[in-house]
């Protein structure tokens, strides 16, 4: 068991107690997500489920709106969100393996978008990569299949050139999850879906953007813009139920811009058993968690506290700033939601298979290229972004490996659209078991290598730090695979 | 209140960013055949922004070969910290002000006048023990050059303080590194020099003949200048259009528009200041033509010479 952890703590600097204020009352949100979003505050709020509209089989058709959105998700404030039908987050896209999937977007803002399925192995055109854009009052329709393999925890988001962060931080962000009918965890663990994210706000509660030329702009630039309030699921300190022993599966996205997350839930342990990709192969005993920009993960919380006690999940202190920027405070830790018992009598545990599933690893010796990246201020390979520009070109169907080479003193994380990879290596030390990844964190100074097979799908692919603002910046490259 | 050890300290730490770091830029050939020959070499890659070089180096004489991989000049400061001072701290506590004092004067908000006074309130009193220790000077995009130091064991930090376009030093976009010189020694000797400069309060003096080629320079620095700014040296090669009070005035930090590109010259080889009596190297690719030998801060004062490579 986990003891409390000595740093201080908030939940926000300028919100006193979470849930004294009704949070999240939508002004005009589709039916479906205002039912969902009217429950008492300070409670666990799950995002809804985006519609299936389709009778056929295996296929999800889904109807999705980017629009302005006034929402109550800071407290006390109508705040003026983008909002994907009108939540935010936007609602779930839930989806199973071997699924074809149509999404049926219009982009409703003043500003172009796009969609990007965020680690969806999918054709280019489907990618919603900035090569792509919609238009303002434009529709596009994104099709793509699920392939096997994929089930796990995704999400969705805008990708347009040079305003991924600020789109996002307006509210333009949702999860997917993809179900394999024969996953191993057993249907009886209830689900838990936890989208992070933080915001910042002004006086009038509207969403802060930092003054061009500004300091703050300048400390946004370099750490990425970091928001002083938390939400989980668009909300400030929600209150999670469960009973003592009963086993939960928590399937966590960062959505921030820029945070990276050290999750600890005091008293408690976790079992660690899956990343971006989906399950491991076997679960992991962990005492924390670290989530950088991007990253998913999915948990089990053993409810090991006493009927009617409470534990917290919190973000601990992180370090991966340079230090001419860290913030002064980034030795608080940061309560993000509390996890409370009910005052039933224990029920008995499940168990939890050994094997969660076969993760068939990629042969680092079948590589056929190597390829290094080097990450330096807004800059991979010391490059910025160029639209124009084809930064590397990969063979169809070719395995390669990429080192990955940080040489700055702060953490990048690393995303690569369109291909799953798994991490080999890191600062010389062999990564043994496969994990699918699509969202690495390469901390400060180091270096690692992953193993990545460009299957079924030619294109040009961003390859991008996950920290919004640095993408933004420049530091973001195209790989254009080829069908030779 | 000021004390004499934080002038020090001020008068240390305010030369740095006023130093003109010219490199020891040479062709990537003429920079590998002294690496060859060197026991100790320690190569370093520049980057916009970042240094690509190892964590932690023996101690003993030893020799930097920068090569500048990117888009912009760098150069590679080196500064051994008081004991007890961590990298953290000389960030936070040195980098952070002088940068506070920057955007100030490139903001407007302070003239050059309130600089001193401000850096004496700013900067911890331990900041007068910080020894700056050489290092390669300014490099032009593509080049590569060398110096040659002998370091004592101890924690280091690396710095670039040229400026991006945006006005931003490169030590804050990521060119500040800690550096750990270790008790295991190189046992490499000092390079022989062809060339010995002295730098002194009353002036810089060159012996020898600088040749077509190759060249070695031995530095020594036989005083600071009381109560100001110490003396580093860097060999020029002016444009054609440009000045003596054009390269002064670039390589004054305190310039808003200078110490960012472009440059008013071609620099072939320097060496960053260090402390009063120490000797050190850097070597110089030289061309036939007209050379300048300048100090940063005190080659306004008189500190910097004149030479002329003549052809084979």
């Amino acid at each position: 068991m986990r003891s409390h952890s000595p740093e201080p703590e908030r939940a926000g600097d300028c919100l006193g107690s979470a849930g004294l204020i009704a949070l999240c009352v939508l002004s005009c949100a589709l039916a479906s997500d205002l039912a969902a979003q009217e429950r008492a505050p300070g409670a666990f709020l799950a995002p809804s489920t985006l519609e299936n509209l389709s009778s056929e089989p295996n296929t999800v058709e889904v109807e999705l709106t980017a629009a302005p959105e006034r929402l109550s998700l800071f407290p006390g404030a109508q705040t003026e969100f983008w909002a994907y039908n009108g939540s935010v987050p936007g609602p779930t896209l839930e989806v199973s393996e071997g699924d074809r999937v149509i999404v049926h977007f219009r982009n409703e803002l003043a500003y172009p978008t796009t969609v990007h399925w965020h680690g969806i192995h999918l054709p280019f055109t489907a990618d919603g990569s900035p090569f792509h854009p919609v238009a303002p009052g434009e529709s596009f329709v994104y099709e793509f299949t699920i392939h096997p393999g994929t089930a796990g925890t995704y999400w969705y988001h805008p990708h347009p050139h040079h305003d991924t962060g600020r789109q996002v931080a307006k509210g333009l962000h949702g999860a997917i999850i993809v179900r394999d009918p024969g996953d191993a965890l057993p249907e009886s663990l209830s689900e838990r879906l936890l989208v992070l994210s933080d915001n910042r706000f002004d006086r009038d509660g509207q969403i802060d953007f930092a003054e061009p030329g500004s300091r703050q702009a300048r400390i946004d630039e370099e750490n990425g813009r970091e928001g002083e309030v938390l939400f989980l699921n668009g909300r400030v300190m929600p209150e999670l139920a469960i009973a003592s022993g009963e086993i939960q599966r928590w399937r966590v996205i960062n959505a921030s811009g820029a945070r990276t997350y050290r999750l600890a839930l005091s008293g408690h342990s976790f079992v660690h058993v899956g990343s971006d990709g989906g399950l491991f192969e076997h679960p992991r005993e962990v005492g924390e968690i670290l989530l950088a920009a991007g990253e998913r993960v999915e948990l089990l919380v053993r409810g090991e506290g006493d009927p009617g006690s409470t534990a917290v999940l919190r973000s601990l202190p992180y370090d991966r700033y340079l230090p001419q920027t860290r913030p002064a405070d980034w030795t608080d830790s940061l309560a993000l939601a509390t996890l409370r018992y009910s005052d039933e009598a224990p029920v008995d545990a499940v168990a939890i298979p050994e094997r969660l599933r076969s993760v068939p690893p990629l042969d680092p010796d079948s590589a056929t290229v190597e390829r290094r990246m080097t990450l330096t201020k807004n800059r991979i390979n010391g490059r910025m972004m160029q639209m124009d520009r084809i930064d590397e070109v990969a063979e169809l169907g070719a395995t390669e490996i990429w080192e990955i080479e940080n040489l700055v003193g702060m953490d990048h994380s690393f995303h690569l659209h369109g291909f799953p990879f798994q991490v080999v290596e890191r600062d010389g030390e062999p990564v043994n078991e496969p994990v699918w990844k699509d969202v690495v964190n390469v901390p400060k100074r180091s270096t690692l290598r992953f193993v990545v097979r460009f299957d079924r799908y030619p294109g040009k692919w961003m390859f991008h730090c996950h920290i919004l603002d640095h993408e933004d910046a420049g530091m973001m490259g195209v790989l254009e695979v080829r069908d030779p | 209140m000021t004390t004499p050890r934080t002038l020090q300290s001020i008068a240390l730490l305010a030369l740095v960013p006023l130093m003109i770091l010219l490199a020891a830029v040479q062709t990537p050939a003429a920079a590998q055949d002294v690496a060859a020959s060197a026991v100790n070499v320690v190569e370093v890659e520049a980057e916009d922004y970042a240094f690509r070089m190892p964590g932690e180096i023996p101690s003993g004489w030893t020799t930097f070969q920068l090569t500048n991989q990117g888009d912009e000049h760098h150069f590679m400061l080196i500064a051994r910290l008081p004991d007890g001072i961590t990298y953290d701290d000389y960030v936070t506590d040195v980098a952070m002000s002088f940068n506070d004092t920057w955007y100030g004067l490139r903001e407007g908000r302070i003239g050059p006048d309130e600089i001193m006074p401000l850096l004496g309130e700013a900067l911890p009193e331990w900041s007068a023990a910080v020894e700056y220790m050489g290092g390669p000077g300014f490099l032009a995009p593509g080049t590569s050059g060398t110096a040659t130091m002998n370091l004592e064991p101890g924690a280091y930090i690396v710095e670039c303080y040229m400026r991006t376009a945006d006005g931003e030093m490169h030590s804050m976009e990521g060119m500040l590194d800690p550096l750990v010189v270790t008790g295991e020694r190189t046992g490499q000797a000092p390079p022989a020099a062809s060339l010995r400069v002295e730098l002194a309060e009353e002036g810089m003096t060159l012996e020898g003949r600088p040749a077509p080629g190759l060249n070695t320079f031995e530095v020594h620095w036989v005083d600071h200048p009381e109560g100001t700014f110490g003396h580093d040296v860097h060999v020029v090669r002016l444009d054609d259009e440009a000045t003596t009070e054009d390269l002064l005035h670039w390589i004054n930090f305190f310039n808003v528009d200078g110490f960012s590109e472009p440059a008013p010259g071609t620099f072939v080889g320097g060496i960053n200041m260090m402390p009063a009596g120490a000797t050190a190297y850097f070597t110089a690719d030289l061309e036939p033509g007209p050379y300048l030998l300048v100090s940063e801060y005190t080659g306004a004062m008189g500190v910097l010479a004149e030479f002329t490579v003549e052809g084979r």
